[in-house]
Order: C-alpha cells, then structure tokens, then sequence
C-alpha cells in the first residue's frame, strides 16, 4: 500500500483504492491530518467529522478487502459547504443563530449520493452569513482565506468549498450558488465549479437562501473529477419541489469530445469587460484558444441582473422575517442590513423583477437556438484584499458584496448551467475564472468545453506554494 | 407604489422615509442601521428602476411564477 497523497485526483484516488493500490484508511488519515495542518491559517472548515470518516474508510478497506467494489468514488474523501445537513451536527449556514439549532438527523441527500458510491464525507465548510455573500468575510467565524494569498477573500459563499479545493485539502467539495457563489469562489481560489441547471440536483437537506434561485453543485481540481461527481449526483429527488425529473446525463464519457463541432460566442454587451482587464484578457485567452470569433450582445442581460438582485432580497428577507423580529443583534451586519432592506420594498418590484426574468429566459432560449455555449467572465478581478468594501464599475464606485457576482447573476437568473473554469495570465500571481454557458439540461457542452481548455492547458488548477 | 423606486433615488434625507415603511412593513430598526439599510434599498431602488424600464408584455407575462424551462435534452435514462 502507498501513502496517500491528499493532493491526487478524485479519479485517481478512487482507481488506486479500486485496484488495492491505496489504503483507504490511509489516505483518510493523511487528509485529515493535513486538515488539521492547514485549517487554523485557512479557515476554511467548521466542523472535521474525523470519527465518522475514519469508521467509514474502515468500513470501506473491509469491503474491498471482500473483493465488493464500493463505487467509483471509493476513498474519495469531500467536504460540503456548512448549509447542508450533517446527520449529528447543526446546520449552520454560516450563521450564529442556527447554531442552537438541532443536530441533523440525517445527511442531506446530495451527501447520501456521494457516499452510495464510496466517497468519504470529512467535514462542514465555512461561508457567508445564510449564502448572503460574495466575499468569504463572516463576522461569526472570520474570513475564510485565499489559499492564493491569505490577506485576500476566498470568494462567497461557498468560500470554504473554495478554498479547502484550492489548497488540495480535500479533491472535492459541494456548494451552493444563488447568484453566483460556486462561480466566484471558483474564480478568486482557482478552481474549477458547475452551476447546473436551475432544479437538476435535489437541494433537499439543505439550508435555503432563496428558493427560486437557490442551486447546488460540485466544486474540483479537474474537469473530469467535476464531471465524475455530477454524473453521480444527478437524479430527481421529491423532497425538492423545484428539482425536475430529467434524462440522466452521462457527462464523464461525452468530456473528450471537447469543443468538436459546438457553436460558441463570447458574450458581449453587458458582459463586455474591457474596464477590467484581468476579466477581459481570461476571457479573450479562452476565446482564442476555442477560435471563436465573434460576440453577442445578450440584450436583457442587465435587467435579468436587476431581476436576481430583488428577487433574492425579497425572498430572502421574507425567509428571515421571524430571525429578523427577534434576532437582529445575531445576524452579520453586512447581511443584517440587506435583509432589512429587502423587508420594505413593495411586491410588485418582486413580480416585475420575476417577469422581467422570464423574458430574459425566453430571450436567452432564442440565443441558443444559433449558439452552443457562451463564454463570459465570471469575476471582474482576482481576489480583492479581505476588508475592501468597494468595487469600481464602469468608473464608478460600487458596494463589493453586490457586485462581485454581476457577472455571475445573469445566467443564474434563469438557471441556465455553467462551468467556471480557472485561468492564470502571464505574470499572475492570482487566478481568476471564466463562465462557460450553455442551454439549460447541457451541463455536458460545459463540461466539454471546459475538458477542452484543461487539456489545451489554457484553464488549470495549480498547487498554491503554501499548500504543497 | 410601484413609483417607490423613483422616490428612493431622488436627491435628499430618506431617513423618515424608511422608517415608515419599516413601520409599515412591522420592523423595528435601530437608528444606527438605518443609513445602511438605506444605502442596500437605494441599490435595490435602481434595479427596480432597470426592471420597470424592461419592455414587458403584461398579457404575455401575466403569472409571476418561474418555470423551469423544459427543453429536449441529450441524455439517457439511467
């Protein structure tokens, strides 16, 4: 048996244990060690499950050891984003006040989906008060950090599914993504996530933010390893009334027809970046290796931006009424304020903002009626330092926390799937990523596209030095 | 009401503003909160404002309720 390395693939980690090359108790035990190691500068975990992981990896090594074939996730140790149920813990949601909550007497569903194949859950991560966030700031429990340079934000809200990737702490985590918060910590950690289709992956078990808008999905070190885990946590589940009973979609076997024969566009108009070059020069990297050649202007992209931003204040501000009554003092200052804010403003914003989205969705429909997949930046820069509180736009200062996701919250509006993938530029210390999107139920033109670029070099995932 | 966006983004206090509608929303908000409440409403007052410009077709679009679009897809049955 070799010593783990916590650093390989999902798919290497799984076919190593498979063939009885890996101990998986061995490998469990070095990735909680380096947990351990690396979490107090990160902070990136709430809660380490170490007793359960470390029964389950010997639970495993006795089932190979009898010749059974666990799953192709055997070993695979993974973290999920602490909004979703732990049987045992309470579901914290990034927040103070859920922490007097009662354990969970059951894992949520994705969690179960991963482990039937062999995957070893390892712990909670953090993120942003109740996924009100795109910076990894928390007042509760602090920032989590970059593993690129700890003095900047992770991303939110999925900060700790970012960060706990990034530094190959564990090769796969599971987050959620409202408006954007699998895309940007995916970005600023330089990993690669799938947001996919609004209502293909069961959120039950999971703490919401906003109903209409809230999706779950994987975060990895690699296409294959994303690809791999979304095959796996596709299926309909009733416990989520949004989540549609579709076709399952086999992701990992379509990956190496790469970009072959797809129409792509770069998204142009309100997702034109060229006041951010960071932005810009990721986006025209990933257009010139995939030749393509020209741009769409997405009109009513701006106005389905709009859309998600009030019908995600409302809802949420709704969901929190109660906490808002008698809790305010425990809530984050930063989502405190939003949430109130999003109490007063009347219905019918509410509804436009829900009309207006679905003209957006049918105009979209239309685009991918000529089109396959569109790339789009996902951030408007690399990692800001922790405490910024602005964002320049256009030449205007902005509030960052509302808008570190402008690029993002489109495409999440109307639910359509997209796969962030990370780039380096030239000189860059920092990665920063880029949106690939497709027509709703087409993660597998993502997914594609996005093996195409790893293989092209031009999207990876690199080992932070601090993380080696 | 739906002009409520133009009030918020028009030039001056809207510190007695806010706390009717909290008053009328049934929210009791600290002084010390309410110039950054305010702030988060007048951004949201701006998407309003983008939104209520948007070219909707109130015949078309009369069921505020989202549906997931429903297209033929690729896959196969598991």
């Amino acid at each position: 048996m070799s010593k783990a390395v916590p650093m390989l693939s999902a798919v290497s980690i799984a076919t190593a244990a498979r063939r009885g090359e890996l101990s998986v108790v061995e490998h469990t035990q070095a990735c909680l060690e380096r947990i351990a190691q690396s979490n107090p500068g990160l902070n990136c975990f709430t809660h380490v499950v170490s007793e359960r992981a470390l029964e389950r990896a010997h639970e495993l090594d006795a089932r190979l050891a009898r010749g059974e074939d666990p799953g192709t996730l055997t070993g695979v140790p993974f973290a999920v984003k602490n909004l979703f149920d732990i049987e045992g813990l309470s579901t914290l949601a990034g927040s103070f006040i859920n922490s007097s909550h009662p354990p969970a007497t059951r894992d949520a569903v994705l969690i179960q989906r991963l482990e039937a194949q062999g995957a070893i859950l390892v712990g909670a991560l953090g993120m942003g008060e109740y996924a009100y966030d795109f910076t990894g700031e928390n007042a509760h429990y602090g920032a989590c950090r970059n593993p690129w340079d700890r003095e900047r934000m992770s991303g939110g809200s999925s900060s700790g599914s970012g960060t706990a990737v990034g530094a190959a702490l564990v090769p796969l985590t599971l987050g959620s993504d409202t408006n954007g918060s699998i895309r940007v910590p995916s970005s600023l950690c330089g990993v690669f996530g799938l947001k996919p289709t609004y209502g293909r992956l069961p959120r039950t078990g999971t703490f919401p933010f906003s109903e209409s808008l809230d999706h779950v999905g994987p975060l990895a070190r690699s296409v294959e390893d994303l690809a791999l885990a979304f095959d796996h946590l596709q299926g309909h589940d009733a416990g989520d009334l949004a989540c549609v009973s579709q076709p399952w979609l086999d992701t990992s076997s379509a990956l190496s027809q790469g970009s072959e024969g797809l129409r792509i566009a770069r998204a142009g108009g309100f997702f034109d970046c060229s006041n951010f070059p960071e932005a810009d020069a990721a986006v025209s990297k990933v257009c010139d290796a995939l030749g393509v050649g020209h741009s769409l202007s997405l009109d009513g992209a701006a106005e389905g931006r709009s859309a998600a931003y009030l019908i995600t204040n409302a809802e949420g501000a709704a969901l929190h009424r109660e906490r808002l009554l008698t809790r305010l003092e425990d809530f984050d200052p930063d989502t405190r304020d939003r949430f109130l804010a999003g109490s007063l403003f009347p219905a019918t914003w509410y509804i436009r903002a829900q009309q207006v989205r679905r003209r957006w969705l049918e105009q979209m429909l239309k685009v991918f009626e000529d089109v396959d997949v569109i790339i789009a930046p996902c951030t408007p820069c690399s990692a800001p330092l922790l405490g910024s509180k602005t964002l320049v736009l256009d030449g205007v200062e902005h509030p960052l926390r509302p808008n570190l996701g402008v690029f993002t919250q489109p495409f999440s509006a109307i639910g359509l799937p997209v796969c962030s993938v990370p780039l380096f530029l030239p000189g860059a210390k920092l990665p920063i990523g880029v949106q690939i999107v497709a027509a709703p139920w087409r993660e597998d033109l993502c997914l594609r596209v996005a093996w195409q670029l790893e293989h092209q070099g031009i999207a990876e995932c690199r080992l932070p030095p601090d993380c080696a | 009401m739906s002009d409520l966006h133009s009030v918020l983004l028009a030039d001056g206090d809207k510190g007695a503003l806010i706390e009717s509608l909290a008053k009328a929303a049934g929210i009791e908000i600290p002084a010390q909160y309410l110039a950054e409440v305010g702030t988060h409403l007048i951004i949201a007052a701006r998407m309003a404002q983008s939104v209520f410009a948007a070219p909707v077709d109130p015949a078309a679009q009369h069921a505020a309720v989202y549906v997931p679009a429903l297209i033929p897809t690729q896959g196969r049955v598991r």
